[in-house]
């Protein structure tokens, strides 16, 4: 037994099956060794994050044996497992939007003289951690105003100052920068010299190949296997993440110069706050071309959506669509044009979810005479439209009167989909269209969109992930500060690491950072 | 599946009222001295001449417009918890329309007085729905402060301008014209004509909410406003749109009660009518024909508060509690969970 | 009309009738701030309050001390508050439905004892009422201008201390970053261990007690008896008063005391001589004055929001 005392984690044969009947987890086994980092991968929804959270205290199992350092545990919620050295980092940051960033760190685990905050003596541990581990943080700074990549910062922090010796992080890497997500690694591969322990979600291979020691591969719910990184290679990985060879990508055909639909001149916009958030951004979009925008979250990209779409009166600048100015326009006069658009919040924005799919369906065409005849709206007609839409994009759904809420995340995309590819749009604007959705839905929604490229339609791509971007765009548009720092023609030439540096810093100029 | 929701809804709904009842059953026991005799005041003596079931028709038509005004409202995700409010400027509107406009043709007279009803229960809701879709001011703080205003506001009135110089004790107004009064239906069915209105009222709202353009928008900003905004929806004007609808139904209320009833406008002289609105509004899960039922349900109740009151030692506020056991039942959905589990177990034991 | 006034004010009574008219609305207003927090408009103040005043009267007679009067108001207005957390938080229910029904069973509970016990439907004023001391300060009592903040309730005492333990525990304690964090985002709170429902439950607790000193002041020490839906909006005004103060404890006692002036200087119309306004028109006044309020402080703050961020 031995062996044993040296896995920090170890969990046997464990299943989670949800009140609503979704099994999650059924049958996983998983081991991590003291001082290694562990990547656990596997596809979206394979049941990373769950198994995680059962581990964690925040999810009750159904079945199975959870063994810290050897001894059997039963967490039955977060205090617990911190207090038995666990720490981690989730997927959703877990900050108090108004609080500064040492209330943030120190929630749960205040310090205390006689019964005040004693804030002093927390912001010094608070430092000296800092310097150890490479994480630099503003401490007086209220939250809301950091970057993501200094928020991921403070998640760090916060589980280091509450003693944790063993870190879980969910998918990390989702929201930096490649320059951000090696600045982290660093500071891993630090914490591991330190005798830390780290566990590491991500669905990225080339992160795995990078940093971890071993791997350990979920599908459906269920452990496939476990491998040291040194013996494997991203092939074999890939293989046995996904189980099934992806279809190809749909072909591209060469579209001949189309016309302009939508152009976007100078156009300057300030937040309700009157922060200005776009600068001075100009672009035009053809017929039959994908213009993809790279670029972190929060410099600008949902002012520009909702100056187009109606939401902010943009300060200056014009917008035309198919040669028609439509700056300033209301939004219920932008969604009767043929313009599709599939916003980034998809269970806010996108859909509503404790109505039906054929609700859903015709939030802009239930007066368009379509369905109704004067005041009244013929539901026949609509669950009809309905029943056709939901087999003709594959979605699952029991029925047309099905909740959008008791579907899953993938289904409910390709709702918000066929709904806004339905209306034969000459234009789709797709933010995130594919964030945190199953790989299949993935590869549905990329090929839908490419599809409608060949068809002529002008698409605007707006996506934090790198790959999305260079993966369908016919030209690349990269976000800095509201401003588009660069255009380019996406071919072989442009790299990953290329949109990397601008959308990080901006121009590029010898310091490397702007202004 | 949303049958079988449905199902279990209805279910848990009757089992509340059903546990209710016998929970103020309890509480009689618990109190009074003449414990039977009120009990069978309270349920049964309601049901057991045509006055009294007359008694509870005259009873049910203000409670039915009420329900159905609070029920447009929470469709919508709003509170108008000032039901109260608009139901007395409605009724304060007629007795005005009533007394003081007679030298109008009579016909026309009895249009107008509607007329002045319905108007004012809209503008007086609008208010705050205005207050709500530009300025963002919680319709609850200003639909209750507004219920304040209007009650007093109608009583200084009454009290200091428009009083009946005969009317005794009484604050009230003069009596209105005999040729506006509500006539019996017929000589079995002695109640007044108004239940017609309340009705028809039932019916329209029906329409209004389940199969026209404005019901699906309207339920669409109840369900998420932020999609409805980005689907394009006006939602100022839905909102603004859903308190004057809210507010007719109310003020159309206080309008019926007054010339089915009361025939003058006296102070503050329906206290509980806008609560006994949103309870039935809750407690029918917003649905017309459920609103019709419970409102029936809540009519038998009065009038066994009300025999139970004269003919025993337990006062009719216990009508309130049994009332509010139901509503913290129902809302709370104490008892789905368990009926779905009954439901499950069967299941399993019929599949094998 | 300005001299009236003027001579009004210096003679100081207005502050008199300010403090009176604003202690239990600042008790109530920190209490929902309390709820407010973690999230829960707390509508149920009204009948906090109400229950609170009628169960410390009745205490109170039958005992003779005005402190285990207040402890028994306390103890039915916590008992209505975790009822309606309860309802809340186990349930799921909406709280503006839960809140509304803790108000109509506060006021249909007291009716029913009412007349049950005491066998009226209107009011109950026992023969002996042991009231709640004013506090004379004894050498300011004499000074001029001073004197203004001697003679009044223990209670309006207790109503400004609240503020300022409410801004204490809300700031300086780590029960209270616990408490807005809940409030803030739960997610973040429940990730570090905090036991979200123990800071839930315990707001609603501190909710009953002082909304329990504010409904036993209505009944032990504004007056000496217990009328039928005494609180009369007090409770909903107090949560006018939270958002006019934006959910910050020296803000409620700011929009608490606006309040409370408006409705002095309307009383005193009242009693100017030779008006002759209905007096319920007078006694509309704070209701108006507290929707126009509302109006005037929402339009500043979405004028401060349009105004350019400095910087």
């Amino acid at each position: 037994m031995d062996t044993d005392i040296q896995n920090v984690i170890e969990m046997k044969d464990m299943y989670k099956i949800y009140p609503n009947g979704t099994v999650a987890n059924s049958g996983v086994n998983f081991c991590v060794k003291k001082g290694e980092i562990h990547a656990l991968v596997g596809e979206n929804g394979a049941g990373k994050t769950t198994l995680m959270k059962v581990l964690f205290g925040l999810e009750e199992k159904t079945k199975g044996a959870v063994y810290i350092s050897g001894k059997e545990v039963n967490f039955k919620s977060p205090k617990e497992a911190i207090a038995n050295g666990m720490g981690m980092v989730h997927q959703e940051f877990m900050l108090v939007p108004s609080y500064t960033v040492a209330q943030n760190i120190a929630l749960g685990n205040e310090k205390t003289k006689k019964i005040f905050c004693d804030r002093k003596s927390e912001k010094e541990q608070m430092e000296k951690i800092s310097k150890q581990f490479g994480l630099a943080a503003d401490f007086d700074e209220p939250v809301y105003r950091l970057s993501v990549g200094a928020k991921q910062r403070i998640e760090i922090l916060k589980v280091l100052y509450n003693n944790a010796k063993i870190i879980i992080l969910d998918e990390p890497t989702a929201v930096l920068t490649p320059q951000e997500t090696e600045e982290l690694f660093c500071s891993l591969r630090l914490m591991v010299k330190d005798g830390y322990t780290i566990v590491l979600i991500t669905h990225k291979i080339k992160e795995v190949m990078d940093i971890s020691d071993s791997v350990t591969v979920l599908r459906n719910g269920q452990t496939i296997k476990t491998l040291k990184t040194g013996e494997t290679n991203p092939d074999e990985i890939t293989r046995l993440m996904i189980g099934r060879q992806l279809k190809p990508k749909r072909e591209r055909v060469e579209c001949k110069d189309g016309k302009t639909i939508f152009e976007v001149s100078h156009l300057n916009v300030m937040d309700r706050r009157g922060a200005l958030k776009v600068r001075d951004m100009s672009f035009a979009i053809k017929a039959g071309e994908i213009f993809g925008i790279a670029g972190v979250e929060g410099n600008g990209q949902s002012e520009l959506i909702d100056a187009i779409i109606g939401f902010l009166k943009p300060s200056s600048g014009r917008i035309f669509y198919n040669g028609k100015d439509i700056t300033g326009i209301s939004t219920s006069d932008f969604r009767k044009e043929s313009i599709g658009y599939i916003p980034d919040d998809r269970n806010l924005r996108g859909s509503s979810l404790t109505q039906s799919v054929a609700e859903n369906f015709i939030i802009c065409s239930h007066n368009s005479g379509k369905f109704n005849k004067g005041p009244y709206l013929n539901w026949k007609e609509v669950r009809k439209d309905a029943r056709d839409l939901i087999a003709e994009y594959e979605i699952k759904a029991d029925s047309e009167t099905a909740l959008v809420g008791s579907m899953s995340g993938g289904n409910v995309q390709k709702v918000i989909v066929a709904r806004e590819i339905s209306k034969k749009p000459n234009l789709l604007i797709a933010c995130q269209p594919t964030r945190g959705v199953d790989i299949s839905s993935i590869e549905y929604i990329h090929n839908k969109i490419i599809e409608q490229r060949n068809e002529g339609t002008a698409v605007l791509l707006i996506s934090a992930e790198l790959t999305e971007i260079m993966g369908l765009s016919d030209k690349i548009g990269m976000l800095y500060n509201g401003e588009l720092v660069a255009v380019r023609d996406n071919d072989d030439s442009v790299t990953e690491n290329e949109i990397g540096k601008y959308i990080l810093n901006g121009r590029q100029n010898p310091s490397g950072t702007e202004e | 599946m949303k049958q079988k929701l449905k199902n279990t809804n209805i279910l848990s709904t009757v089992l509340s009222i059903v546990i209710a009842v016998l929970l103020g059953c309890l509480l009689i026991l618990l109190v009074s001295d003449e414990p039977l005799s009120a009990i069978k005041s309270l349920l049964v003596l309601p049901l057991s001449n045509t006055f009294y079931m007359n008694n509870i028709i005259n009873k049910v038509t203000p409670l039915i417009l009420v329900g159905l005004s609070a029920s447009v409202a929470f469709r919508t995700g709003l509170f108008n918890m000032g039901v109260q409010g608009q139901f007395y400027i409605g009724a304060f509107m007629t007795a005005i329309a009533g007394n003081y406009l007679t030298g109008l043709p009579k016909g026309l007279h009895i249009a107008v007085v509607f007329l002045a009803a319905v108007c004012g229960g809209v503008i007086y809701a609008t208010v705050a729905g205005a207050l709500k879709a530009y300025f963002n001011i919680n319709e609850v703080v200003t639909t209750l402060m507004l219920n304040y205003i209007a009650t007093l506001v109608t009583s200084g009135m009454t009290n200091s301008y428009f009083r009946d110089p005969d009317s005794g004790g009484v604050i009230r107004m003069r009596y209105i014209p005999e040729y506006l009064e509500f006539k019996e239906i017929s000589s079995l069915i002695t109640a007044h004509a108004g239940i017609l209105i309340a009705l028809a009222m039932v019916v329209l709202v029906y329409f209004l909410m389940k199969h026209s353009v404005l019901g699906y928008r309207m339920e669409t900003v109840g369900q998420n406003k932020v999609f409805a905004q980005y689907g394009g929806l006006n939602i100022k004007l839905i909102t603004i749109f859903c308190f004057a609808v809210s507010g007719g139904l109310s003020g159309l209320a206080g309008s019926v009660e007054v010339l089915g009833i009361h025939r003058s406008f006296f102070d503050d002289f329906a206290s509980g009518m806008g609560g006994d609105g949103l309870i039935i509004a809750l407690l029918a899960s917003n649905h017309p024909a459920g609103v019709l039922l419970i409102s029936f349900f809540f009519a038998y109740l009065k009038v066994g508060g009300q025999i139970m009151q004269q003919n025993t030692d337990v006062s009719r506020e216990l009508v309130l509690i049994i009332q509010v056991i139901m509503i913290m039942l129902i809302s709370s959905r104490m008892l789905t969970p368990y009926l779905n589990k009954r439901k499950f177990a069967k299941e399993v034991k019929k599949n094998g | 009309m300005a001299s009236f006034f003027f001579q009004q004010i210096l003679n100081l009574s207005v502050f008199a009738i300010v403090f009176k008219l604003v202690a239990p609305v600042i008790l109530a207003a920190i209490g929902g701030l309390f709820c407010g927090k973690v999230g829960v408009m707390n509508i149920g103040l009204e009948g906090a309050m109400l229950v609170s005043a009628f169960f410390s009267i009745v205490v109170n007679a039958m005992s003779g001390s005005w402190i285990l009067g207040i402890l028994a108001g306390c103890a039915a207005s916590i008992f209505l508050c975790l009822m309606l957390a309860f309802f809340t938080f186990k349930y799921k229910a909406h709280h503006i439905v839960t809140g509304f029904a803790i108000n109509t069973f506060a006021s249909a509970m007291t009716i029913f004892l009412l007349q049950t016990f005491f066998g009226s439907s209107g009011s109950y004023q026992p023969e002996k009422v042991a009231m709640i001391p004013v506090v004379n300060i004894p050498v300011i009592e004499n000074i001029p201008v001073l004197s203004v903040i001697s003679g009044h309730s223990l209670i309006v005492w207790m109503a400004f201390f609240s503020v300022v333990l409410c801004s204490l525990i809300f700031y300086k304690t780590p029960y209270g970053a616990h408490l807005i964090a809940v409030g803030e985002n739960v997610q973040a709170a429940r990730s570090v261990g905090i036991d979200e429902m123990k800071i839930k439950y315990s707001a609603f607790v501190i909710c009953g007690i002082l909304c329990g000193i504010g409904g036993a002041f209505l009944s032990t020490g504004a007056t000496s008896m217990f009328v039928r839906d005494m609180t009369a909006g007090n409770g909903f005004i107090a949560l006018a008063v939270i958002s006019l103060g934006n959910a910050r404890p020296y803000g409620v006692l700011r929009g608490g005391l606006i309040f409370g002036f408006a409705n002095a200087i309307a009383i005193l119309i009242e009693t100017y001589p030779g008006l002759s306004v209905p007096s319920q028109f007078i006694q509309a006044i704070p209701y108006a004055v507290t929707i126009l309020m509302l109006t005037v402080h929402m339009l500043q703050n979405s004028r401060r929001m349009l105004a350019p961020a400095k910087g």
